[in-house]
């Protein structure tokens, strides 16, 4: 394996002008999405979308994936300073962080935080590149009855690890895939679910999809509910102390390797990370009473875990062609919009596509160190603007970008009734997320179970007579009788409690 | 009764089985095929049924959890005027364009707001309208009609 060429490739492509700037102009945009509450992720990229329209596809992706691991940047930023978490991967961050903002070491919370980040974030990078083109290699021994049970597993996987009850994740997975068949059959060109419209002929609109269900459903429940709490901002200063440095550290690399191992699982990512991370960190420390009181490992853990998983959710997604959680379902979406199908052959009939987005992932973790510690001062100022005065940009980004995708009003009209559907469902206490990863899986779904059963004349035998499809299922259902026993999933609503 | 139907769950479960049912009787012209050759009516006559299954199950599990509280909206005003606002840009986008979209958007949707304060209103609709008009339409060149078209 000689993955020098490689990366110097990716360098070359990343370190242009224009994609150093759009990687900047990600990082940048993601981190204020991660301090502005009630902005997530998912529909940050998802309103964000349009600004890529016009530009080359590894562009766009590298923007979009600053715009993600910004994201978890920022999102612990509010989390230390004012004990809110701009997003849900960083709740745990809260608990010692915010305690350490003030005990006075907020300055030292956000460094460590920062650090540990950036420490994580090359790791997994590198791990991208390390581990990618073997995965794709193996990729390309997949059949459709391996591809079929590898969705399975991934579902499976993203309803156990999902918070919340399980039947209800089930539910969101099935109607996602129910949406994802809306349009022209591939096979037969017949019309499924499009009462005549012809936007709907191509299927529903990924990003109407996306905007209506984490945009518009997201503003209509904060509108809801009252004031959004503030807390005073301590910073003080960001040198941590060497006491705090000696307890970061280990705790810095645990959190990486968990975080790195949970971001590759179906249904993982950065959110499951985080708060593995801080549960073992709890776990394996001589005191745990510190924590809770402004431990500096409760920071360090959680937050290079997050970054880390953040980062290598995106080896399935680049590998196999198959999103391990909504965010990499988002991001499917983005490529499809650009076409760009992510599988086992993009490492090698993209390699300026694939390297490129690899070592800009570097580059990107390195400006956000530059972009979070000196100018905190900026994001702290942020934090004062009114969700009165967000709400109605976020609805208007909503509109212009469903609108701009192919000019057609109705599909605003489509993105309401999303949104109206999204705010049920979360008032319902339903997790939006797994649906968005159905909705992508859909299409493919259908179509390796026809081409399985097809080549094995009708023969539902096929998935588990090869070893490969047959240890992925095994596998799932490993894991679903595992949620099943009481005594695990007593541990999987403590892991979420915390 | 009422009481029973208001619960998170079992409303939740209904709207799901509402939506198998819904699969299955507008999807009840596909053709389902063989398993052999899947019709285009295969895959979602499955996810129908699995839909109404599993919501069918939520629901019951909910109607026997007494401590269960029920779900309304508890406020009507910011759903109505951000649909309205929604809309607004929908019918006006392409009669006056995005300019007349954007102030409409932001005007109806504060309404929905508790604490609106119409100057700031006024100002953030101008700066919108230009910011957007600037980045959208002329910096990236996207095909959004200014003015109507």
């Amino acid at each position: 394996m000689d993955l020098f060429p490689d990366i110097a490739l990716g360098f070359g492509v990343a370190f242009t002008p224009v994609n150093l700037l759009f990687c900047f102009v990600g990082a940048l945009l993601g981190t204020l999405i991660g301090v502005l509450p009630g902005i997530g992720p998912l529909g940050a990229i998802a309103m964000l979308l349009p600004i890529t329209f016009q530009f080359a596809p590894v562009t766009a992706l590298i923007m979009l994936a600053g715009i993600y691991y910004g994201a978890q940047y920022g999102g612990s930023t509010t989390s230390i300073l004012v004990n809110l978490p701009g997003e849900t991967s960083s709740v745990v961050t809260c608990l010692d962080g915010h305690q350490m903002a003030r005990n006075g070491r907020g300055g030292a919370a956000l460094a460590i935080a920062a650090l540990g980040s950036f420490f994580a974030g090359s790791v997994a990078t590198l791990l991208i590149a390390v581990a990618s083109p073997p995965l794709a290699q193996l990729g390309t021994m997949f059949q459709a009855p391996d591809y079929f049970s590898l969705m399975v597993l991934g579902l499976v996987g993203a309803v156990v690890l999902a918070h919340g009850s399980v039947a209800k994740a089930v539910g969101m997975i099935l109607l996602g895939l129910l949406l994802g068949l809306v349009g022209t059959d591939l096979n037969t060109g017949r019309q499924r679910y499009t009462f005549g419209i012809p936007e709907l002929s191509d299927g529903i609109g990924f990003v109407t999809l996306a905007m209506g269900l984490f945009g518009v459903a997201q503003v209509l429940v904060n509108l809801e509910q009252h004031a959004m709490p503030r807390a005073t901002a301590i910073v003080g200063s960001l040198w941590p102390s060497r006491e705090e440095l000696r307890r970061s550290v280990p705790a810095t690399l645990r959190g990486t390797a968990i975080g790195s191992l949970l971001g590759v699982l179906p249904g993982g990512g950065a959110i499951l990370a985080s708060f593995a991370a801080y549960a073992l960190e709890k776990k394996v420390s001589r005191e745990p009473g510190r924590f809770g009181r402004g431990a500096a490992e409760g920071v360090a853990a959680p937050e290079s875990a997050n970054n880390a998983g953040a980062q290598t959710s995106f080896i399935p997604m680049l590998t196999l062609g198959i999103p391990s959680n909504a965010l990499m379902a988002l991001l499917v979406g983005a490529m499809s919009i650009f076409g760009v199908v992510p599988g086992p052959r993009i490492v090698e009939e993209q390699p300026q596509l694939f390297w490129g987005l690899v070592a800009s992932m570097w580059i990107g973790n390195a400006m956000l160190l530059v972009i979070n510690l000196p100018l905190i001062g900026l994001w702290v100022q942020l934090l004062r603007i009114p969700y009165r005065l967000l709400y109605p940009l976020i609805l208007l980004l909503c509109c212009i970008g469903v609108y701009a995708l192919n000019g057609s009003a109705l599909e605003v009209g489509l993105m309401i009734g999303f949104g109206l559907l999204g705010y049920a469902l979360l008032k319902l206490g339903f997790e939006p997320a797994p649906m968005l990863l159905g909705f992508v899986l859909g299409p493919l779904m259908e179509e390796n179970l026809r081409r399985a059963l097809a080549v094995s004349r009708g023969d539902a035998s096929v998935f588990f007579a090869r070893p490969i499809s047959a240890t992925l299922l095994a596998l799932s259902l490993l894991l679903l009788l595992a949620v099943l026993l009481p005594k695990v999933g007593r541990i999987r609503g403590d892991a979420f409690r915390e | 009764m009422s009481n029973i139907l208001f619960r998170q769950n079992v409303l939740g479960g209904l709207l799901l089985v509402a939506f198998g049912v819904l699969g299955l009787a507008l999807g009840a012209s596909l053709d389902i095929g063989t398993p052999r050759r899947m019709g285009p009516g295969f895959f979602p006559r499955i996810l129908s049924w699995l839909l109404i299954g599993i919501g069918a199950g939520i629901s019951l599990a909910g109607a026997r959890d007494a401590t269960a509280e029920r779900v309304l909206p508890s406020a009507w005003r910011p759903l109505a005027m951000v649909t309205i606002a929604l809309l607004c840009f929908q019918l006006l986008i392409d009669r006056l364009g995005l300019v007349a979209a954007t102030v409409a958007v932001v005007g109806i949707a504060a309404l929905g707001g508790r604490d609106a304060r119409w100057r700031e209103v006024a100002a953030l609709a101008a700066l919108l309208a230009l910011g957007t008009a600037l980045l959208f339409v002329k910096a990236l060149d996207l095909p959004i009609p200014l003015w109507g078209r």
